[in-house]
Parts: structure tokens; sequence; C-alpha cells
């Protein structure tokens, strides 16, 4: 699990420094220079995107997913952990279905070059089941520590 | 079977669901009863992220982080400081004033109360403050952030429309300054009942030094704002040259920056932009529904049959909004609701850049409001004390809020006199 997070992690770093050179790139030679590159604002959504797709683990793990606990107060300590299981099982049957049609959206894309840098957009789709891939791998860490902690109690 | 999709909405985020995968598996459940294709899901979470203004989201995020690792937010608090100290009730006055000054970088609430809130929740603790009080400050200036430009729900809103984002950016400055006076009268009177402690005044020269000390944050507001309102830099272009600028003050010039804390600063803001982002896109899906099922139109019916009196349409409209902002997370209600209240504005006359600042501030006060607001949370996790008593101690500050909101509804000279010099 350590090493994926790292390697998403890492993943994460390289998109979003990737995006911000070449924004800043655009920046430059559009004040300095005779013209600017024609692929530049494709090329910086795709990092972007891709950005999206590995910081999820990120996002999961700080605990950014903004949610609201009316009801955390009135349930007993066992409860509580009871809901979180199915809160987890519930978001991992989500990410699931995600996955598994996103390989489709992926297959959709296989024919279809993008404008500007004729890249196949199969691959940029791809970032889609990047998105489902960590929510199911990082909610199942987060599952096992609960379970693992019920069991302790 | 609409009411399916609420329900199972309402109900996920009662159980306690991330507000992205409510929206995203109570749609799952309406596709898989309605029998739509389940390809539209990564299709609408795609094309929901792929827009080129979001991608200004990171950058400000970035920036206002690189600002706070390198130590230009503790400058800004100590300029602040020096400047209003000396005043009874003087630390919420300076937090007030700092929170302004930071919103002028970062565009998102959470963020300023979590800078700010840091620093100033214990130094105003340490000097007498109750905790309640420097927690309710704290949260309730912060709104400022996404109100005073650059802000976050500005650009979503823009990229929702093809609003003018730059438009959008200088119509909030004027209702940003009203709602930060507003809120500093508010702070200065409570300060002087209670007798709150003030700081002994600080000499013309000591202030000119720590303006100098915190320069470099006062030039990078000018130059973010300077660069998009006069067309020089598109938002994501100017959220990128704050990045650098951010980086080159903080690893070259102030030396407090190491490029291993650059990488940790930039790991933490890929992940908030990514659950931002997850978010923006599962509520581009679930928003596809509410139109393919026309909700938009029927509520924007429902509305105009009530009235197609501007004002009262206006107030409706108010009165709907902070509603929702108060039970939703003000992201997720801008993408969902915000494009169709625009359409009834622009039916009834009211003009969709003054609509558009109306609708933001609207929200960002749900930020301060119990259950959801967002501030509270944060303001009170530092400060370690309730949420009740947060919010009890911010009810003035919320009543001024109002007040702010009620001019900017009905003075639209105060949101588009800006705007209209640059037409």
């Amino acid at each position: 699990m350590k090493v994926t997070y790292k390697l998403f992690n890492a993943g994460a770093l390289i998109s979003l420094g990737a995006m911000i050179i070449i924004v800043a790139l655009q920046v430059f030679t559009r004040f300095f220079m005779e013209s600017t590159p024609h692929w530049t604002e494709e090329a910086a959504r795709i990092f972007f995107i891709y950005s999206v797709a590995f910081g999820t683990v990120i996002g999961i793990k700080n605990g950014d997913f903004v949610k609201l606990n009316l009801i955390g107060k009135y349930l007993s300590s066992r409860n509580d952990r009871l809901l979180n299981i199915f809160v987890d099982l519930t978001t991992i049957a989500f990410a699931l279905i995600l996955i598994l049609h996103s390989i489709k959206f992926v297959k959709l894309g296989m024919d279809e070059l993008s404008p500007a840098l004729e890249i196949t957009m199969g691959f940029v789709f791809l970032s889609i089941t990047i998105i489902g891939l960590s929510i199911v791998f990082f909610t199942l860490e987060n599952l096992f520590h609960l379970i693992k902690s019920i069991h302790r109690k | 079977m609409i009411w399916l999709l609420f329900l199972l909405f309402f109900l996920l985020l009662f159980l306690r669901f991330p507000i992205a995968f409510a929206l995203g598996i109570s749609t799952l459940t309406y596709i898989i009863v309605e029998g739509i294709p389940l390809v539209i899901i990564p299709l609408k979470l795609y094309s929901g992220i792929d827009v080129f203004v979001l991608l200004s989201i990171p950058g400000f995020i970035l920036a206002g982080n690189l600002m706070n690792s390198s130590g230009m937010t503790d400058r800004i608090i100590e300029f602040c400081n020096h400047m209003l100290g000396h005043i009874r009730g003087g630390l919420s006055l300076a937090n007030i004033g700092a929170s302004m000054v930071f919103s002028g970088i970062s565009g998102t609430a959470i963020s300023d109360t979590a800078s700010i809130g840091s620093v100033m929740i214990p130094a105003m603790k340490k000097e007498g403050y109750d905790s309640d009080f420097a927690c309710a400050v704290t949260a309730a200036s912060s709104t400022l952030g996404p109100i005073i430009p650059p802000s976050l729900p500005m650009i979503i809103a823009g990229s929702l429309t093809g609003v003018s984002i730059g438009k959008l950016f200088l119509a909030g400055a004027i209702p940003g300054l009203l709602l930060a006076v507003g809120l500093g009268i508010v702070s200065y009177n409570i300060s002087r009942k209670k007798n709150h402690p003030k700081q002994p005044k600080v000499s013309w020269k000591q202030r000119g030094k720590s303006m100098i000390h915190a320069i470099w944050a006062i030039l990078m507001i000018f130059l973010i704002l300077f660069g998009i309102i006069s067309g020089v830099f598109t938002p994501t272009e100017a959220s990128v040259v704050a990045v650098i600028y951010a980086l080159l003050i903080g690893v070259l010039f102030y030396r407090s920056l190491s490029w291993k804390g650059v990488l940790s600063v930039m790991s933490k803001s890929a992940g908030t932009t990514a659950s931002l982002m997850i978010l923006v896109g599962l509520a581009n899906l679930f928003g596809w529904i509410l139109i393919s099922e026309q909700i938009p139109q029927g509520l924007a019916e429902m509305l105009l049959s009530i009235t197609e009196n501007k004002y009262l349409l206006l107030l409706l409209i108010n009165i709907l909004l902070i509603l929702i902002g108060t039970f939703m997370e003000t992201i997720a209600a801008l993408l969902i609701v915000y494009p169709i209240l625009l359409n009834v504005a622009i039916f009834a006359g009211i003009d969709p850049v003054h609509f558009s600042v109306v609708a933001v501030l609207n929200l960002i006060i749900g930020l301060n409001t119990p259950p959801v607001g967002v501030c509270l949370f944060v303001a009170s996790g530092i400060g370690k004390v309730s949420i009740e008593k947060v919010a009890k101690a911010g009810l003035p500050f919320l009543l001024i809020s109002l007040l702010v909101l009620l001019l900017v509804s009905y003075i639209p000279a105060l949101s588009l006199y800006l705007p209209g010099l640059f037409d």
C-alpha cells in the first residue's frame, strides 16, 4: 500500500508540476517570443486531469472530501464504526462500477485523437479509471484499519 | 422518479457520506432505475473536470499554501497587528485585516480560516480574549476569501456560464470591502463592551518596517489582480504566475522554503484540488440528470409564477440561496443551483454579474451557519471550542453579513460600478 501511495503521490507531483511549467511557458512565450505553441492549453489540461487522478489518493488520506457529521454525537462508538464501515463499503461498490464503465469509456476514446497533440484520447480518459482505482484501494485501506480497531476492542 | 434522486442524496449526506460520493451514488441509483447507459458516469465526471478555467484552482490553492509555508502569511498578520493592534480589541481587527489581505491571494474561505486562524486564535486566547469570540471572528472574516478577488466560487460561476471571470472578480471587490468594514464595526463594538485588551501603540517607523516585511505579499496581490483585470493574464495564467512568484520569494528571497517543503506543499495542494474536482465532476453528472428531467425549467417557472417583480424575485432567490447555503457545501451548491437561478434572474432583468455576486455572497454566508458551516468547523477545531459556542458568538457577525447581502442585492452599483469602468 505504501509503495502504491508513493507512486500515486509522485504521479500527482509530476502532473501538477508539468501543468504549472506548461502554463508558465504559455505566458513566457506570449510575452517574449514571436508565437505561442498551439498545444499548451491542451497539454496543461491533460496534466491537470492526471494530477486530479493521482491526487485523489492524497485527498482521501488527508480527509479532504467534505462530509457532514450531523448524527455523530447520537451514535455509540460501536454504531459509529459500523456506520463508517457501511459508508466505506458503499463507496467501494460505487467506485467499482465507475472503474468498470470507465474501461468502456477508455475503449471509446481509443479511436479518437486530441485536436492539438493528436494523443489517443483513450489514454486521457484512463485518468477516470485511476480515480476509481484510487478510491477503491485507499477506502479499502481505511476499512482494514477500522475493522482492525474493532477487533482490538 | 426524480424524488428518488433527491431523497437518496439527502439520506446519504445524513449518513455521513462525503458530499461528492453522495452525489455520485444517488445519481448512479437513478441511472440504473431509469435504464440510462452507465457509461454516462465516467463521461460526465470527465467533462466536468476538463475545463481550462478550472486549472486556476490548483494554482491559487498552491500559491496560498506556499505563502503560508514561506512565512508570508505571518508577515501579513504582523503588519496588520502593527497597524490596528493599539485599538481596543485590536487583535480581532487585525484578524479581519489579515483575512482581507490574504483573501487577495487565496480564493477559498477554508484556507483563510486555517492559515489566519492557526496564528490568530492562539494569539487572541493568550491576550485574554474568550475562545468563542476568537474563533467566531476568524470564521466570519474568512468569508472574505471567496468574495474578494481572486475567488474560487467566482471562477466556477464564470466557467459554468461564460460570464467574464475578470468582471466577476471586480464585481466582488466592493461588496468584499463593505463586508470587511461591517465585520470590523461589529467586532469593535463587542470589544468595547467586553473591554477586550489593546496592545501598546507601535511607532510609525516600526510600522514601516513591518510593511516592508510584508511588501512581497502585498505586491503579489497587485500582480494577480491587475494581471487578470487588465486582461494581461487569464485567471489560470495568473494563478500560475502567483505560484512561481510565491516560489521565488519563498525559496530565493526569504529562504524559508526548502525544495522538500515545496514538494510536501504541492502534494497537499494536489489532494485538496483532487477532492474538489471530483466533487465538481460528480456534481456535473447530478446536474445533467436535473437538466434532462427539466428541473431547472420547473423551478424557474415556479419562481416566476409567484412573482415577476424583480425586487421580490431577488428576495425570494436570496431566501432560497441562504437555505441552500446552510445545508450544502458552497461549490456543490454553486454547481447545481446557480445556473438554474441565473436563468430566472436574467429573465427578470437582473444583470448576470450582479446576480453572481449576490449568489456567491449568499452561499458563503452559509459557511458560517450550522449545520454545514465549514469555516465554523475549522475554527472550532483550531480553538478547541464546540461548534455551538462558536456559532453563538458569531451571531452578530452573521447579522451584519446579512445586512451587507441586502445592500448588495438592492444596490446593483455596489457590484457593477467597478466592472463598468472597464467596459
